[in-house]
């Protein structure tokens, strides 16, 4: 009756990996995207939120071909470990990463545009590298932003199904995560599972929506 | 000795600088001009806050701008008082003013923090966040901020003008102390004609981007060549000191530094040094002194020139003793009493009209 728990666990190594890899490499895109003037900058943003619209499959199309052994990034991979992306862990975080991008990037950006360039001029005044500034006077003022991000990319890469399946299929253990074994239970009519492991994502994405909404408003900085 | 020699161009599409000026070793410097004629622009150029500029600037033992020269905004040892305060948000005042402190790294004279915050009145608000703060406040918590950085030279960009007209008459003293007991030189810009005659030692006259007058804060309100001498709310300013109380009459006696006596309303302690502004249109002229009249203070003095002569009325340039007063008649008094230069006049300067701080 009670399911395997693997595809919980892997879901929730994949979703916690996945927010990690988004916070560094997203806090700098979104910085800058925050602070350019470049006209590029419409495109850009269009393209970093493109998976929000896009329908999973074709993002897992694309990537599926971009990281096969054959593609451009999968076959250098197999270069240099021996394994092929698609169909493997790393594959899916790869995966993952690009679709949940949006879900950290564009909190990130907006709490960077209010923080504004004031605040941080008054820090190069009072003797503050870009650096020492950013961390000191932009993160605490964007902490709102950390969270949201955080939260809403966790929980995005936790109902991840189209993308997976087109990328990492269903192996136990590896690409096995929780959408999918929902989807394989109820293929093999084992509702009570299913049901089970359902619940417990529902139960999941609540709590984290509650705490982000709690903590939004504990976090706010009155101007 | 000037403590930066500044050579500032930058040119925008709509908009350009191109001024020459140095800033005193101390003192301030007052930056006056109208809004949009480049103040604050130019301010952020020293401040390296403005990264398109172009020019020199240089120190006594250090470039801030040059041809192949671009100190950032970090190392400059200045310190810069922002139109909005500025403060951080997150922080406690404590923090804020803890924040510059800690990331100097030049030696010299420090400056006293616990005098400092005495100064300011703001020793008791240091646990408070700046949203807890009233706009008088914020903006003494960003002056005391910057100075304890401990900077080579304090930029203040219209620090009162976002304050109501009773705020700012209860910083004015503040900052007013502070320029007589910091020995850094500080450039203050303003819109404000009155401001500035209270603060500034010197001043930079700017229009649209070009420097008008640069010189002696006397001259730069009553030169002919000075655009503030012509201005609507024209008035010239005497230094002097205390010298006699009258506490009957609620009457203080002000000594003038070319030994002038002016009687202006309110008990002030004796050898305090003040700063008299007399607008030309509360100052009138007589052939005689009268002996009669409510007016307390008639002094003789010298008409130098003509400084504008406008349809309706005349401004006229007076010496009293070395002190170089404004006075603004009408076409009719000018032509019934037959004002010329080199006239004896007496000049008459109600009591009341006289602003001090």
């Amino acid at each position: 009756m009670f399911p395997d728990p693997g595809p919980l666990i892997l879901t929730a190594k994949l979703a916690c990996i996945t927010t990690l890899i988004l916070l560094i490499i997203g806090t700098p895109i979104a910085w800058w995207l925050a602070n350019t003037k470049v006209k590029l900058k419409p495109v850009i943003e269009a393209v970093v939120a493109l998976p929000i619209v896009l329908p999973p499959t074709v993002l897992g199309f694309y990537l599926l071909i971009v990281l096969g052994p054959q593609g451009a990034i999968g076959s250098w991979w197999v270069e240099i470990t021996g394994h092929t992306l698609s169909f493997s862990f790393s594959g899916l975080v790869i995966a993952s990463v690009l679709y949940s991008f949006p879900f950290v990037v564009q909190p990130l950006q907006s709490a960077f545009e209010s923080v504004g360039r004031d605040v941080m001029e008054a820090a190069y005044t009072l003797g503050a590298k870009p650096l020492d500034a950013f961390f000191t006077v932009a993160v605490p003022l964007a902490k709102r932003g950390f969270l949201t991000g955080s939260v809403l990319g966790f929980a995005h890469t936790l109902g991840e199904f189209g993308v997976v399946l087109m990328v990492g299929g269903n192996i136990p253990g590896e690409t096995r995560v929780v959408s999918i074994a929902i989807y394989d239970h109820v293929e093999s009519l084992e509702y009570g599972q299913a049901h089970v492991l359902a619940a417990v994502l529902l139960a999941f994405a609540f709590v984290a929506m509650l705490f982000m909404y709690v903590a939004n408003h504990r976090l706010k900085v009155k101007p | 000795m000037s403590f930066a020699e500044c050579d500032i161009q930058l040119h925008r599409a709509d908009f350009s600088i191109e001024t020459k000026f140095s800033i005193p070793d101390k003192g301030v410097l007052g930056v006056f001009g109208p809004s949009g004629s480049g103040k604050t622009t130019l301010l952020r150029c020293i401040a390296g806050l403005e990264n398109e500029v172009a020019g020199r600037i240089e120190l006594a033992d250090e470039v801030w701008l040059g041809r192949d020269e671009y100190m950032p905004s970090q190392q400059r040892n200045v310190g810069y008082v922002f139109q909005d305060s500025r403060l951080f948000p997150h922080l406690s005042v404590a923090d804020n003013l803890a924040y510059g402190r800690r990331r100097q790294n030049r030696p010299g004279e420090v400056i006293d923090r616990e005098a400092l915050l005495a100064l300011l009145n703001i020793d008791h608000l240091l646990a408070r966040r700046p949203s807890q703060l009233s706009g008088g406040e914020k903006q003494r918590v960003a002056i005391a901020r910057a100075l304890l950085k401990n900077p080579g030279v304090l930029l203040l960009d219209e620090p009162l003008s976002s304050l109501d007209q009773k705020r700012r008459q209860e910083i004015l003293p503040f900052l007013g102390k502070l320029h007589e007991e910091l020995k850094i030189p500080m450039l203050y810009v303003s819109h404000s004609l009155e401001e500035v005659s209270f603060l500034c030692d010197h001043m930079l006259v700017i229009e649209q981007g070009r420097v008008r007058f640069d010189g002696d804060i006397h001259q730069a309100l009553v030169s002919p060549d000075s655009p503030l001498a012509t201005a609507e709310n024209a008035a010239a300013i005497l230094d002097g000191n205390i010298s006699k109380q009258e506490k009957d009459f609620q009457i203080s006696t002000v000594h003038t530094i070319n030994g002038n006596a002016i009687q202006v309303p309110g008990i002030l302690p004796i050898g305090q040094h003040v700063r008299l502004r007399l607008r030309a249109t509360d100052i009138s002229l007589s052939k005689t002194a009268a002996t009669d009249s409510s007016i307390l203070n008639i002094l003789e003095g010298t008409i130098i020139q003509v400084v504008e002569q406008q349809p309706t009325h005349v401004l006229l340039q007076v010496d009293v003793n070395k002190d170089i007063l404004l006075v603004r008649v009408t076409i009719k008094s000018f032509k019934l009493l037959a004002l010329v230069p080199q006239q004896k006049i007496f000049v008459q300067i109600k009591a009341v009209s006289i602003h001090s701080l």
